[in-house]
């Protein structure tokens, strides 16, 4: 397993987008858990008196309208962002996988339903149907962790599906029938490992959307709740200084565009490195 | 008491439909099929693209289901034995595959690859047992046995073809079924390949079922063989007797298409004569290609008769 | 009058474990209306010597050597002079004609490509030249109008429609890499009937590719044999055939089961070639065959063999050739 994560990195570094965005990937997940050890300032403080300052020694990227320390703030919104990101495509994962896996083996009825499910699901606007789960449910991070993970299950188990209907007509599948295997034992044994890839490449683009997803719905109040910062709650309350202190929103936008841009660019990369390689296994 | 006797059997395949009320058609990939294979005896199918060899193989390895017929195991019955009972008959029919690229799990390394049936068929083993029964098998193929720690890309076409062999063999079948095992190697390395299963063949008393569409190959490898046409048997028996003496038209058409190896002999193009009879339902199937056809063949099917051992689906014998 | 000549072409190829040196040294020539056989297994470099004369090698190659087409060298040549010899003066029929074929095009439109390209027609023209070429494929225009698609033939149909494209503008030189690989015996023969008729009768040379003895045997008049990128041997087909002096043309031919091996009673067995071809990572200095080879000497492993030649036309690389014919 290590010597296929040697080959990935050394194939890697020759590719551009995968130095680039690999490097502002780990440097969002680095700031995230530096967050639970350090933070220049804790972020419950709130010092009125040095509210609205410009970036100085003390404070490196300045304060907001309530004092607090913008950096601080961007570490631990950075924590929250990859919490919520990260548990919603595990709940992608966890259950989409499966599902795709399972239409794939059975086809008949089985597949019909979860392809239909999959299309009913696809059909309301994730977003706004994220929004009206959440503003049912009650705001806060678990909700909307809840209400992004349920459109990430149809993602994955569409991809999955896919790769999975052409991986079961493939020959080594029939020599494990022909071994006496049932479609649950192949499903795990053969078919999930050879869309590792698929579903590596996949899932930095639901969580690139993750982040994007929990941004707007802490914008707009129903995402992770205060006194927890969130990128998506700094450009909120940005809005009313935008024209005396724009920089309160700068840095929040910044923040999310290149952490997006970085996962995005990485997870390009990723898939050059990963699908001509499997070529090559030939 | 045959080992395996396929009884005839049918395969259909539903085609999709033109229009929305139609009446769907259907597609016979094979169409009554019979023969059997004694212990240790290598047997032939022959055969062109779309003649329903691959569906045959499948169907004896209880991979698919028959439409009608069915396919005995000494006397038990695949298609009608419980599916545990099965599952255990698996380990005497093994099948080698026809891609050596393919056939192989790209993410496992050699050992599990090789010892995939043993978990299900001799669940028992240790994992040591295991292990020395992989190391023997790929010994047997003319592998090494520091190989099981390897994954399939590290080894050649001719090399991952004897891994797929060393797997048929490890639960000590009693019938192979090489579809087209040799089909996608160089020339000197499929003589290698070929050797290999000639021997084990005799080590073993194994039976084969080998099914190509290299008819040199065949005739080298078997005892027996039947000629397939557009899913029926169109003639059968012992390889000398065919390869002699080829008594169906289509046989004679497939033995003469095959490019001589001597510069010396170049084949004369004959003219080839349009043929006057069209195929319909009622026809045989080969008139519109048979330059011996005559009246009768429009009539009716022809059904496989016994010339001596030799059996022949023709009514111009 | 010699048309095409290859003199020491090598291909190689930038890969990240290194410069791969797939062909070496690889001379031969074409004369008007001759038919030369490229016979050799995987890795040999047979197919990598058509795309060179075509130069259609992947980006990451380089190529040394010259190769003359009428006594100009086309390895210096622009990409729009090029382009005038692609489909023009040189056609190629390539192995796999699913893949070689647009599948969403017409086959009308595909044959008509190099037409539009190189001939100075119009458009009824060139439509009644596609017709004119179905007809010499034997594909009859009333059964196979033009505006059909390539997967409503069968692979057969398919190669001919292949061949037509191939041969629309009357090329000098016709490249068959390996036409019949994917067919089945019987359209085989009837396609390798057909090539044989066109090349004889538009008077075009014929350079047929392939692993199949039998093949080569039955379609060209000289032959080369290559292995892993060299040349083990050269001549009239006949004359290699009859005297198979490098070990490797022996082995090759000693592999192959014959007709009438159903008669052979008793333990019978193959003469394989011991070993595989070899990696091109691994560099080989002398004879590339020297390890799967049953005559050779630390000689072998030293250098490669200089061309030895057994009559005017047939040569052979080796230190130890085989003297008699095959047994």
């Amino acid at each position: 397993m290590f010597e296929r994560l040697r080959e990935i990195l050394r194939h890697g570094i020759r590719n551009r987008s995968f130095v680039v965005g690999g490097l502002i990937t780990l440097m969002f997940f680095l700031v995230a858990l530096l967050s639970y050890f350090w933070t220049p300032y804790p972020i419950g403080d709130i010092n009125i008196t040095d509210k609205l300052l410009h970036p100085s020694a003390k404070y490196l990227l300045g304060t907001d309208h309530f004092g607090r320390d913008i950096l601080s703030m961007l570490i631990v919104g950075a924590r929250n962002s990859v919490i919520v990101a990260f548990v919603a495509i595990g709940i992608g994962i966890g259950i989409g996988v499966p599902l795709g896996l399972m239409a794939a083996s059975t086809r008949g009825w089985i597949d019909e339903l979860i392809m239909r499910f999959n299309d009913f699901t696809f059909a309301f606007p994730s977003l706004i149907s994220a929004i009206m789960i959440t503003a049912i449910m009650g705001p806060g991070a678990v909700n909307s962790i809840i209400a992004i993970g349920i459109f990430n299950i149809p993602v994955f188990a569409r991809i999955i599906r896919g790769a999975a209907l052409s991986i079961w007509q493939r020959e080594f599948i029939l020599a494990a029938r022909s071994a006496g295997k049932g479609r649950l034992r192949i499903s795990i044994e053969h078919v999930l490992p050879n869309t590792i890839s698929m579903l590596i490449v996949q899932a930095t683009i639901q969580f690139a959307l993750g982040i994007l997803a929990e941004a707007g719905l802490s914008y707009l109040g129903l995402g992770t709740q205060p006194p927890a910062p969130s990128w998506g709650k700094m450009l909120n309350e940005a809005q009313t200084f935008i024209h005396f202190a724009p920089q309160l929103a700068i840095y929040p936008g910044v923040a999310i565009v290149l952490t997006v841009l970085g996962l995005n660019l990485f997870g390009d990369g990723l898939r050059d490195v990963l699908d001509p390689k499997l070529r090559r296994d030939r | 008491m045959a080992l395996v006797r396929v009884d005839k059997v049918i395969r259909e395949y539903r085609l999709p439909q033109k229009y929305l009320f139609q009446k769907a058609s259907v597609f016979r990939a094979l169409n009554n099929v019979s023969f059997s294979i004694e212990t240790g005896e290598s047997f032939g199918v022959v055969g062109e693209s779309g003649c329903g060899k691959s569906t045959l193989a499948r169907i004896i390895m209880a991979l698919d289901k028959p439409t009608e017929g069915t396919v005995y195991y000494k006397d038990h019955d695949l298609f009608t034995i419980p599916k545990s009972e099965l599952c255990q008959l698996r380990r005497h029919f093994q099948m080698v595959f026809q891609d050596p690229y393919g056939s192989l799990n790209p993410r496992k390394k050699v050992l599990p690859i090789v010892a995939e049936p043993l978990d299900m068929l001799e669940k028992q083993l240790s994992k040591k047992d295991r292990a020395d029964r992989v190391k023997l098998m790929l010994s047997e193929v003319g592998l090494n046995s520091n190989d099981i720690e390897k994954y399939p890309h590290e080894f050649s076409g001719g090399q991952r073809q004897r891994i797929a062999i060393a797997r048929a063999l490890i639960t000590k079948p009693s019938l192979i079924v090489a579809d087209e095992s040799v089909s996608a190697l160089d020339v000197s390395v499929q003589a290698q390949v070929l050797n290999l299963i000639m021997d084990l063949q005799e080590k073993y008393n194994l039976a084969f079922l080998f099914i190509s569409h290299d008819l040199s190959v065949v005739e080298f490898v078997t005892q027996k063989i039947a000629v397939i046409y557009l899913g029926r048997i169109v003639e059968q028996g012992e390889t000398k007797d065919i390869f002699q003496q080829p008594l169906h038209p289509y046989t004679k058409l497939l033995l003469n298409a095959i490019p001589d190896v001597d510069p010396f002999n170049k084949k004369v193009k004959k003219k080839r004569e349009k043929t006057r009879y069209q195929i319909d339902e009622t026809s045989c199937q080969f008139i519109d290609r048979c330059p011996e056809a005559t009246e009768i063949c429009r009539q009716s099917e022809p059904q496989l008769k016994d010339h001596n051992g030799h059996l022949v689906a023709c009514f111009n014998v | 009058m010699t048309l095409l000549q290859a003199i020491d072409l090598g291909v190689k190829i930038n890969t990240m474990d290194g410069s791969l040196e797939i062909i070496d040294q690889v001379s031969f020539s074409v004369d008007r209306g001759d038919k030369l056989g490229i016979v050799g297994e995987s890795g040999c470099g047979k197919s990598i010597t058509a795309l060179a004369l075509m130069s259609l090698l992947p980006p990451n190659s380089q190529i040394s050597g010259q190769i003359l087409l009428d006594g100009e060298n086309i390895l210096g040549l622009t990409r729009k002079q090029l382009c005038e010899i692609r489909g023009n003066r040189i056609g190629i029929i390539f192995q796999e004609p699913m893949t070689a074929l647009n599948p969403v095009k017409t086959i009308g439109s595909q044959i008509s490509e190099s037409l539009v390209l190189h001939a100075n027609l119009n458009k009824k023209q060139i439509i009644e030249r596609v017709v004119e070429l179905m007809e010499c494929v034997e594909l009859p225009v009333k059964r196979f109008p033009l505006n059909l698609y390539p997967h409503q033939l069968s692979g057969g149909q398919r190669q001919r429609v292949m061949i037509a494209t191939a041969i629309a503008c009357k090329p000098d030189l016709l490249i068959a890499d390996e036409p019949t690989t994917a067919l089945d015996v019987t359209v085989q023969e009837q396609i390798l009937d057909l090539i044989k008729d066109l090349v004889n009768q538009y008077d075009m040379a014929l350079m047929m590719i392939s692993h199949d003895l039998g093949v080569i045997a039955q379609t060209t008049e000289k032959v080369m044999v290559m292995y892993a990128g060299q040349v083990m041997e050269q001549g009239n087909t006949e004359d290699v055939f009859k005297q198979m002096a490098h070990p490797y043309t022996h082995g090759l031919f000693s592999a192959i089961p014959k007709t009438g091996s159903s008669l052979i009673t008793g333990r019978k067995r193959l003469q394989s070639i011991p070993g595989q071809v070899p990696d091109p990572r691994n560099k080989i200095f002398g004879c590339k065959f020297a390890d799967r080879c049953s005559f050779s000497s630390d000689e072998c492993r030293k250098s490669r063999p200089e061309q030895t030649m057994i009559n005017q036309k047939h040569s052979v690389w080796c230190y130890h050739p085989i003297k008699t014919g095959k047994d």
